[in-house]
């Protein structure tokens, strides 16, 4: 196939139009640098959103249904998770995952980065909680947070840029459970307008729908918070362009990257180049970067590349309550959360811990089809009431723990399997942990306790559902030693100076929480080292 | 290609539609609301294919176990008759539930009986009484939890 060898040359090239690729776009255009990004994805216009349509909720099966394989848009790539508890979950397109997240915005504790410091297991950040309060400021600045400070599980954060969403009757009778049980819970930062925020952002009008896309833009997503300002400041995006390989000049840097748009070839150059491709892409990307200098793939002198893939392995605890709770009413993903068995306490038999996030229900169709635990109701002569019992009577909560990184998961190349473009698709390896299993049995436990405390008649368990890979972490993690880590504390590869990595790949541990608050700080953080180091990269 | 029913396999999907959801005192049955849902989604490969597996194997069953055509069996009957096939093919099964599940609750007819609450969601969205700032009162009386590093 002939190539275009496209004529600019960025001073930054960014892969990835998502939560991380965004921030960093933004960061750099603001303060005067050429910054050019590719994505293999288009631009969702809220006109592509169901919302307002009688048949909405069809739309959570079909076109934005969260994981690719089952919603098989152009812009989508196979991934061949058949040797994995958990399916990878992600949206391509600018604005990448955020365009169908829920929003829950939670940061790390300060203890997910002393790891092995504080519990003997896995291995420490090169950097603290500290290092990175700047930047979740700034963050939560851009996305637009609503919450309240005062946790007792957090130090002490600046205000917050809203205030909280509203709890709703189903928040108000858990927390009512938590209290009773003498619990910690504190209401969700949610990177949610509770109020007319920033640019045309109306305030979230609990239609419970978010994971289909917010019409309102309320719901923050890296498409309306970060891209408008970045591309005022000249940053340049380029979308369905699909990144192939990376390509090493003689000194070990990369010159330039090859990529397909429209099935054409181009390639690019660029000075500098970023990677946010998410924790499978950003792997994926550099194994399948071979050359003679780097047999292994890209950045990949350690072999780490792709190894220590961490999920966030789930379990959706569901209490159904004889009365209408309006379950429906509120954001998906966001009402309180508890972090109780959050930190590691040695008497449960397990390292580390777990979040119970309390979540919203949504239409009758998800209802019908099993809600969270996603096995359909009873069909027959008992359907409608049973469909009566469940509507707006559940409360969900997923315990949501943390994983540790083994080696053994991983992303590989898959010998077979590719995309629409020819490029090799990746393979998922994983299987949960012991200490994951003693700690989702524990969860399981707690969160039946804390929904009878709270009234329910009924408790129901989903344990480990397939579909919840949605944090994707670890596979270029970062360190201080070239041959334990992939980049060094900046996101920079301890072997190809101009290469950074900015997405979850870089996470040596995985929290117990949402990560998206997390990434975009640290995202930020390179960008700014990036700023300041620029003459000398 | 548009792939169509003969009138009996017509008929036959609709009493099926109706074993999966039947009529209530205050709902109405599957084949008075999503039929025209069903069948168009049909067309979809592998539905038609899986669709007249699934017929046949019903009106099999009907004959063999009770002597007669699955329509003149009473409702009963119907729905024991089907959950032996549902134990038998359950993919094929599950993805004609999910089918009827679909069209039935995306009826515009359907969501209006079920009330407001069920309606779609955008653009009036529902509403919550505001935040409640004492609510976290006995909460911040914990005091630091967080593990100092």
């Amino acid at each position: 196939m002939t190539k275009i060898s496209n004529t600019d040359k960025p001073d930054i090239l960014i892969i990835g139009a998502g939560a991380t690729g965004a921030a960093v776009a933004w960061s750099l255009s603001t303060s005067g640098i050429d910054v050019m990004c590719l994505d293999q994805g288009d631009w969702v216009s809220t006109s592509q959103y169901h919302t307002e349509e009688p048949a909405w909720e069809l739309s959570r099966w079909s076109d934005f249904h969260a994981a690719p394989n089952q919603r098989n848009l152009p812009a989508d790539y196979p991934v061949n998770d058949d040797e994995s508890d958990i399916a990878p979950l992600m949206y391509n397109g600018v604005g990448g995952s955020t365009i169908h997240w829920g929003a829950h915005f939670p940061r790390f504790h300060p203890s997910d980065f002393k790891v092995r410091t504080l519990d003997g297991v896995a291995d420490d950040f090169p950097y603290t909680y500290q290092d990175l309060v700047p930047f979740f400021d700034q963050n939560d600045h851009m996305m637009g947070v609503s919450g309240l400070d005062g946790d007792p599980f957090y130090p002490s954060k600046s205000p917050r840029p809203m205030p909280p969403l509203a709890l709703g009757m189903l928040g108000e009778t858990v927390a009512r459970g938590f209290d009773q049980l003498g619990w910690h819970w504190w209401p969700s930062d949610a990177a949610i307008a509770s109020t007319p925020y920033a640019e045309e952002r109306l305030p979230c009008n609990y239609g419970s729908s978010c994971d289909l896309g917010c019409t309102r833009k309320a719901k923050a997503s890296a498409d309306i918070t970060y891209w408008p300002p970045a591309i005022r400041s000249g940053a340049k995006l380029i979308t369905g362009a699909r990144v192939s390989e990376l390509l090493v000049s003689d000194d070990g840097n990369i010159k330039s990257v090859l990529y397909y748009k429209n099935g054409q070839l181009h390639e690019q150059s660029a000075k500098l180049v970023v990677l946010a491709c998410n924790g499978v892409g950003t792997p994926r990307l550099l194994l399948n970067s071979t050359s003679n200098r780097f047999p292994q793939g890209l950045a990949n002198g350690s072999g780490l590349v792709g190894k220590n893939l961490m999920f966030h392995p789930a379990a959706f605890v569901t209490g159904y309550f004889d009365e209408n709770l309006q379950s429906n009413h509120g954001s998906v993903s966001n009402s309180i959360y508890s972090h109780q068995f959050y930190e590691t306490e040695n008497t449960r038999g397990f390292v580390r811990g777990y979040q119970l996030q309390v979540t919203h229900g949504s239409g009758p169709l998800w209802q019908a089809r099993g809600g969270t635990k996603g096995s359909p109701l009873p069909w027959g002569s008992e359907h409608h009431d049973v469909f009566a019992s469940r509507f707006n009577k559940s409360l969900n909560i997923v315990v949501l723990t943390e994983d540790l990184p083994e080696e053994t998961n991983q992303v590989i190349i898959d010998p077979t399997l590719k995309d629409s473009d020819g490029i090799p698709a990746p393979k998922i390896i994983y299987k949960v942990g012991e200490n994951t299993n003693k700690m989702l049995d524990h969860g399981i436990a707690r969160a039946k306790e804390v929904l009878i405390a709270s009234g329910a008649n009924e408790v129901e368990i989903s344990r480990l559902p397939k579909f919840a890979g949605w944090h994707l972490m670890g596979t270029a993690r970062t360190g201080v030693n070239p041959s334990t880590s992939v980049v060094n504390s900046w996101g920079q590869s301890h072997e190809v100076p101009n290469l950074f990595i900015v997405d979850g790949s870089v996470l040596v541990t995985a929290g117990a929480v949402n990560v998206t608050s997390t990434i975009q700080a640290i995202a930020l953080r390179t960008a700014e080292y990036i700023k300041q180091n620029r003459n000398n990269l | 290609m548009n792939q169509t029913l003969s009138d009996i396999q017509s008929t036959l999907l609709k009493s099926l539609m109706d074993v999966i959801i039947p009529d209530s005192e205050h709902m109405p049955n599957a084949s008075s609301v999503a039929t025209q849902y069903v069948e168009k989604e049909l067309q979809k490969p592998p539905h038609f294919d899986n669709l007249l597996k699934l017929i046949n194997k019903t009106e099999q069953s009907a004959r063999s176990k009770y002597g007669r055509l699955f329509s003149e069996l009473t409702e009963n009957e119907k729905e024991t008759l089907v959950r032996t096939i549902e134990i038998e093919g359950q993919n094929m099964f599950q993805e004609f539930v999910n089918l009827v599940y679909n069209g039935y609750y995306t009826n515009p007819k359907v969501v209006e009986l079920l009330g407001p609450d069920a309606g779609i969601p955008q653009p009036k969205g529902f509403s919550n009484p505001p935040f409640n700032p004492n609510i976290v009162d006995r909460v911040r009386t914990l005091g630091p939890k967080y593990r100092s590093i």
